[in-house]
């Protein structure tokens, strides 16, 4: 058609460009942020899907990123590895993983009949309590969870390559030694990428039209014909299911799962990521994975070259301390200035008067006026 | 939310300079600086280095906790480390070299962990400290694939299973055992009576519970078993149902405000038992609250750490120090704790120096050459001959009182028992 392309479109691929390059230059503390931040961001995609899109408010987040976790390695393990009496079914890992997603989507599936009948915080304490159950599930399953010492999670293979290291035998590419972290990135990534076409096709599509109807009026949602009971409970399984990928990606990352990670505090941390990034949009809930994942541990690497900040293991502010006041003071603002998130940031960025007529950024603002009532 | 409109006629870029954009990014990637590894360690002089060590300094990593729940116990701990290795330091170091720490908070918290472990692992030869359970177990498997020797900021046996994990103490079963013992020895219990253990579900109280089963088998007296979680702040249901049991003592691995709880409902009810605590159940704050009176006269501690009040000679010298370089600060056994790593730190480090090898590999060998580790009473003596056995039997039995700085003040010095001594933990 045309031979052009917009801007945007080549920022995007820049940065998926420069996205796919980083394991050449990054060292092993960046990969390893990056490997949470990715787990992160797919489970958050799940949670915008819900509170974004359907406007269903979930605090059990953590409970199906850890049966994602937990499920990968019950199904990839080999039954009693390594001595112990854990369970395992020694399925090919890429199996595993699908099944593990899976075994999220039929725990969504389960809780969707309470999903679809309660709302707002009614469902978001309900939801929590699926939270307290996993955590002394996690404890007390000893043999299928490891207890409090955790479980090992086996290494991802694919037919022919395996994304752990061989020891003894360095893989180089291009000159670079490729670890572990560094072949996992591009496990994470493709994930990722895949989690954000898939939903973008759900929310552009019919389902994510009847989602928004429901989030905005139940009762004329139904009256136009959609079915809010399935279309709710259709949300739940959906976002599980990302939770579940973000979850098996959270375990490849840690090696070990411990209870302690699966937690309300992590909930939490995922319903701060889609608050941070703007409700219902899935780059904003990605942005908000890389915001409260890799802040604490950035601001702590550098907090000791800020001025002021008194050394490790003196009396003073410690760089740790200062970094967590740096974080807190950081969300606050974000959500002082743009409410709307950082998807709202974007949009006011990109709409600068050089591209968008003075009709177009009227439009804009009544749909941005219409969104922001609707929350 | 709309499609960004975009203006009609006007001219994009056109599509092969961005191909061309991308394309030069990702050839550009073949020209990274990253250097390549060097596991193996390079011969520096004639002591072959590691990661984390050049000519002058040796760099050790600290994965601790500042801004969490034990934020207190990790600082006392890099206290008494500062108090060690400034001395050490002034006096020319360890191998010619000046021993460096690269700090690393984590907030009790696994993924944080994670991450600044990353971020360390390929710079220093070892962690000198690794604070949290859950921590620990979460780094455990990436320890033993870099063969990082690691100080455990915990007393668990269930710990010496991966080789490159350093227990500096007494473990939690030996502790309850040898506490036992100790209590048979003044009479406060015989064969044929009944014993209460109420304890936190996870690692440290099933760890501590092993010991007291093994101790109830052995003195032939009948124990009956409380788990609690970590959120239970009010005891009085398990202290009530083994009064009605009629414990004669309590043995609590729980937390410290747990602790007073128990110990306080035992006296506001009037049942006189002995309560004998895990060592992580004393913290000095619990002597500003209104349990001090019953702590002080029903509570002993069985701790493999000395008080910041014992009267042994390496005790006084860091009591000395700590007063001159932290006055006012708050005195507590985990200065003692950080001071003795340390010592038991520069023994590894020179060994492995005279071994010629201030490697990862030289390090864990360095660590079964030593057999007799003494701390000057700081710590109970330790032994590290052998791989995977618990390295100190030793306990101190000690008593809180306020009058006493850090709170404790000794009952019984060093001391084991016949059971502790031939105990072997199971699984």
């Amino acid at each position: 058609m045309s031979r052009s392309i917009s801007p945007a479109r080549i920022g995007m691929l820049a940065f998926a460009a420069v996205l796919v390059i980083m394991p050449f230059y990054l060292e092993a503390f960046w990969l390893q942020l990056g490997l949470f931040v990715f787990a992160a961001a797919i489970a958050a995609i799940g949670l915008t899907l819900l509170l974004g899109q359907a406007g269903m408010l979930s605090l059990g987040h953590a409970f199906f990123v850890a049966v994602g976790a937990y499920g990968y390695a019950y199904f990839a393990s080999d039954p009693h590895p390594a001595g112990t009496d854990h369970l395992g079914l020694g399925l090919p890992p890429p199996v595993a993983a699908l099944m593990a997603v899976a075994v999220a989507g039929v725990a969504g599936l389960l809780f969707s009949p309470i999903a679809a009948r309660l709302r707002g915080i009614y469902l978001g304490v309900a939801s929590l309590g699926l939270v307290f159950l996993g955590l002394h599930v996690l404890v007390n399953a000893e043999r299928l969870t490891g207890g409090v010492n955790g479980r090992d999670v086996p290494g991802f293979t694919l037919p022919g390559f395996s994304f752990e290291e061989d020891p003894g035998h360095t893989l180089y590419v291009l000159g670079v030694p490729f670890h572990r972290e560094e072949r996992l990135w591009y496990l994470a990534l493709a994930v990722a990428v895949a989690g954000l076409l898939y939903y973008r096709s759900v929310v552009r599509g019919r389902p994510g039209r009847a989602l928004r109807a429901i989030r905005d009026h139940e009762v004329a949602a139904a009256a136009m014909g959609v079915n809010v009971a399935t279309y709710k409970a259709r949300a739940f399984v959906i976002g599980s299911m990302y939770a579940g990928a973000g979850g098996v990606l959270l375990a490849l990352a840690f090696r070990r799962m411990v209870p302690e990670t699966f937690g309300v505090a992590l909930s939490i941390e995922y319903l701060a990521m889609v608050v941070i990034g703007g409700l219902g949009s899935a780059g904003g809930a990605a942005f908000g994975a890389l915001f409260v994942t890799s802040l604490p541990a950035v601001l702590e690497r550098y907090a000791a070259q800020v001025p002021g900040v008194a050394p490790s293991g003196s009396s003073g502010i410690m760089p740790a301390i200062a970094a967590r006041f740096a974080y807190g003071a950081a969300i606050v603002l974000i959500l002082l200035f743009e409410p709307g998130g950082a998807a709202a940031l974007a949009r006011r960025l990109l709409r600068s008067p050089a591209r968008a007529s003075p009709q177009a950024a009227v439009v804009m603002d009544a749909d941005q006026a219409l969104s922001r009532s609707s929350h | 939310m709309l499609p960004i409109p975009r203006a009609a006629g006007r001219r994009g870029t056109p599509r092969w300079v961005a191909i061309a954009a991308i394309g030069g990014i990702l050839i550009t990637a073949g020209c990274s600086t990253k250097a390549s590894d060097d596991d193996s360690g390079s011969a520096g002089g004639t002591v072959a280095t590691g990661p984390g060590v050049s000519g002058n300094t040796i760099r050790l990593g600290v994965l601790t906790d500042q801004t969490g729940v034990f934020a207190g116990v990790g600082k006392s701990i890099s206290q008494g480390r500062q108090l060690y290795w400034d001395q050490k330091n002034s006096q020319g170091g360890v191998c010619n070299r000046r021993v460096e720490f690269v700090v690393k908070d984590h907030g009790y918290n696994p993924q944080q962990a994670v991450a600044g472990y990353a971020q360390v692992k390929d710079n220093v030869l070892a962690l000198d400290e690794l604070l949290g359970s859950p921590v620990i177990a979460a780094l455990g498997p990436t320890i033993q694939t870099d063969q990082m020797l690691t100080f455990a900021a915990s007393f668990s046996s269930s710990l010496l299973s991966n080789p490159y994990v350093v227990v500096t103490g007494t473990t939690y079963d030996i502790e309850m055992i040898n506490g036992l013992q100790a209590l048979i020895d003044e009479k406060k219990v015989a064969s044929g009576d009944t014993i209460g253990h109420i304890f936190l579900d996870g690692d440290y109280g099933q760890n501590a519970l092993a010991g007291s089963r093994a101790a109830a088998q052995e003195f032939g007296l009948h124990l009956v078993e409380h788990k609690i979680t970590p959120t239970d702040t009010d005891l009085t249901a398990p202290v009530t149902a083994l009064r009605s049991a009629g414990a004669k003592v309590i043995l609590l691995t729980t937390t410290p405000a747990q602790a007073a709880s128990a110990v306080s409902v035992a006296a506001a009810s009037g049942f006189d038992a002995t309560f004998l605590g895990s060592s992580p159940v004393f913290s000095p704050q619990l002597l500003d609250g209104p349990a001090r009176a019953a702590l002080e006269k029903n509570l002993l501690i069985a701790s493999s750490v000395a008080p910041f009040s014992a009267d042994s000679a390496g005790v006084q010298q860091v009591r000395q120090a700590f007063a001159s370089k932290y006055p006012g600060q708050p005195q507590t056994a985990f200065v003692m704790y950080g001071y003795a790593q340390g010592q038991i730190m520069a023994q590894i480090l020179e060994s492995a120096c005279r071994g010629g090898a201030l490697t990862r590999s030289g390090l864990v060998n360095a660590l079964h050459s030593l057999s007799t580790v003494d701390t000057e009473g700081l710590i109970a003596p330790l032994d590290y001959s052998k791989p995977g056995g618990i390295p100190a039997r030793q306990i101190y039995l000690l008593q809180p009182d306020a009058a006493t700085a850090g709170g404790l003040k000794v009952v019984r010095p060093l001391f084991s028992s016949t059971l502790g001594d031939s105990y072997q933990p199971t699984g």
